[in-house]
């Protein structure tokens, strides 16, 4: 628990590679730091699609925003879709939504990959 | 920690006959059953409990995440006693579904359940198919081939009620269309072999929800992405096999959210995956929104070291999943180039609003990270 504001860390998800020892980067263990960072680097990719951003709060939460200014802090990655879903406001965020599919075939093409 | 077994099947196709003939083996360790209806056969020597369905929908309203409370209670129930010594002590519990029930709550409910994931493992999920029958209700009901699906051992019963010279060779295979790699036994009438009971018991070898197991067995495992489909029920299984390495980061992003829109419609997940992080093969199991801890293996069970992902399906397009999952995977490749753009959020500090109240410093000072 966070003894400034009192937050609950969430427990250990099957996603987390930190402090695992047969998770590496190139050899060296991975920091939760590390991992939070790419983890947020990776959904504001997705998200940005939808408009929104998450960002990392403190080490211990993640902030999901709309560009309206709503917030939602939330403890884990299944807790981000959640929070997703409630700032899309009734539009559904999916993963196999083929316009979105082939926004990130664009995004992740060999041309743009090169560039 | 105790084991637990969970028996399903449809209606009619032998679950508690098959319980019951199990029970009064000899060496049997002593079992608590749970049954979720009145079975017509009665089950002797063996402490038996009955509750009717009840479920809870957890916090987050999603009705696949259902937990089965009147199960969660009965246990609970059993165990008190047990420790005021009203009842035997017992070494196994077995919980016999309802013909049309749904035994992905059960699963979840031994994962959600604080007081069944500290007391009980489940060892096995072992679904009976009627060998005369089977085929048709397969391809006809829904609830049939959900519990086919989410087996880890499918048991065909009443093999000798076939008619003469059919073979239970085209069932099988269509048990394996529905769950690729799933174990199956026949239960022969007169006796039950070893190696089943040992299965249900949760103590043959290797874990029944080993996938690399699963995959050397597994017929649909080759290499392409084979779509099976049932005719009536919209379920199909397939498997993608995946050249590039994959990013674990990258897939659990992808599979939560999957899971998070489309649980109710994935039923399973196994697969044997080749993870940029890890050295050797990772093997990996989900039965709709529950995943178990990924298990790490120290070699292939083959030569070919690619990625293998079975999926099984109610009513998604296999094409759908893999384009998606090869997108999200490859975001990785450009994650460098945009690191500055996906980041630049990274940090609320002085000047931004929570809730449209004014942060003023960054809630946790920089040094105490």
């Amino acid at each position: 628990m966070c003894g400034l504001c009192a937050a609950l860390n969430a427990g250990r998800a099957w996603t987390d590679t930190a402090g695992r020892p047969q998770f590496s980067n190139a050899g060296r263990p991975i920091r939760t730091s590390d991992e939070r960072d790419r983890l947020v680097r990776l959904v504001n990719g997705v998200l940005q699609y939808y408009g929104l951003t998450v960002s990392d709060w403190g080490g211990s939460s993640y902030m999901v925003a709309n560009p309206a200014g709503q917030n939602e802090n939330v403890y884990a990655l299944t807790g981000i879709w959640e929070s997703v879903d409630k700032l899309l406001a009734g539009r559904k965020a999916d993963p196999l939504d083929e316009s979105l599919i082939k926004i990130l075939e664009k995004l992740a093409s060999p041309r743009n990959e090169n560039a | 920690m105790r084991d637990a077994t969970i028996l399903t099947g449809f209606l009619g196709s032998g679950k508690t006959t098959l319980l019951n003939r199990m029970l009064t083996q000899p060496d049997f360790p002593a079992s608590a059953v749970l049954v979720n209806e009145f079975g017509e056969v009665g089950i002797d020597n063996a402490l038996l409990r009955f509750s009717t369905e009840r479920v809870a929908v957890l916090a987050n309203g999603c009705i696949c995440c259902a937990v089965r409370e009147d199960v969660e209670e009965a246990i609970r129930l059993l165990t008190e006693q047990e420790e005021k010594s009203e009842i035997p002590s017992f070494g196994h519990l077995f919980i016999e579904t309802s013909g049309l029930a749904d035994p992905a709550r059960l699963i979840q409910t031994f994962s959600a359940s604080p007081v069944l994931r500290s007391r009980f493992k489940l060892r096995c999920v072992a679904a009976a198919v009627d060998a005369t029958l089977g085929a048709e209700t397969l391809n006809r009901f829904d609830e049939a081939a959900r519990q086919v699906a989410l087996a880890d051992t499918v048991i065909l019963t009443k093999t000798d009620l076939m008619e003469e010279g059919r073979s239970v060779g085209p069932l099988l295979n269509q048990i394996q269309t529905v769950n690729p790699g799933v174990r199956t036994t026949i239960a022969h009438p007169q006796d039950l072999p070893d190696t089943l009971v040992q299965h249900l018991l949760g103590n043959a070898g290797p874990d029944p929800r080993d996938p690399a197991i699963a995959f050397m067995r597994g017929s649909s495992a080759d290499g392409r992405l084979n779509i099976h489909h049932l005719l009536d029920t919209g379920i199909s299984s397939f498997c993608l096999t995946l050249s590039e390495t994959i990013d674990w980061t990258a897939f659990g992003m992808w599979l939560t959210w999957l899971l998070h829109r489309h649980g109710a419609s994935v039923l399973r997940v196994k697969g044997l995956l080749n993870v940029a992080q890890c050295g050797g093969p990772v093997a990996f199991h989900a039965v709709q929104h529950m995943v178990y801890p990924p298990e790490h293996l120290d070699h292939w069970p083959t030569e070919d070291e690619t990625s293998r992902l079975v999926f099984i399906v109610k009513d998604l397009d296999p094409a759908l999943v893999e384009r998606s999952l090869q997108a999200f995977n490859r975001l990785t490749r450009v994650e460098a180039r945009y690191a500055r753009e996906w980041t630049r959020h990274k940090d609320i500090g002085a000047g931004s609003t929570v809730r449209g109240r004014p942060i003023r410093r960054p809630s946790t000072p920089r040094w105490m990270r």
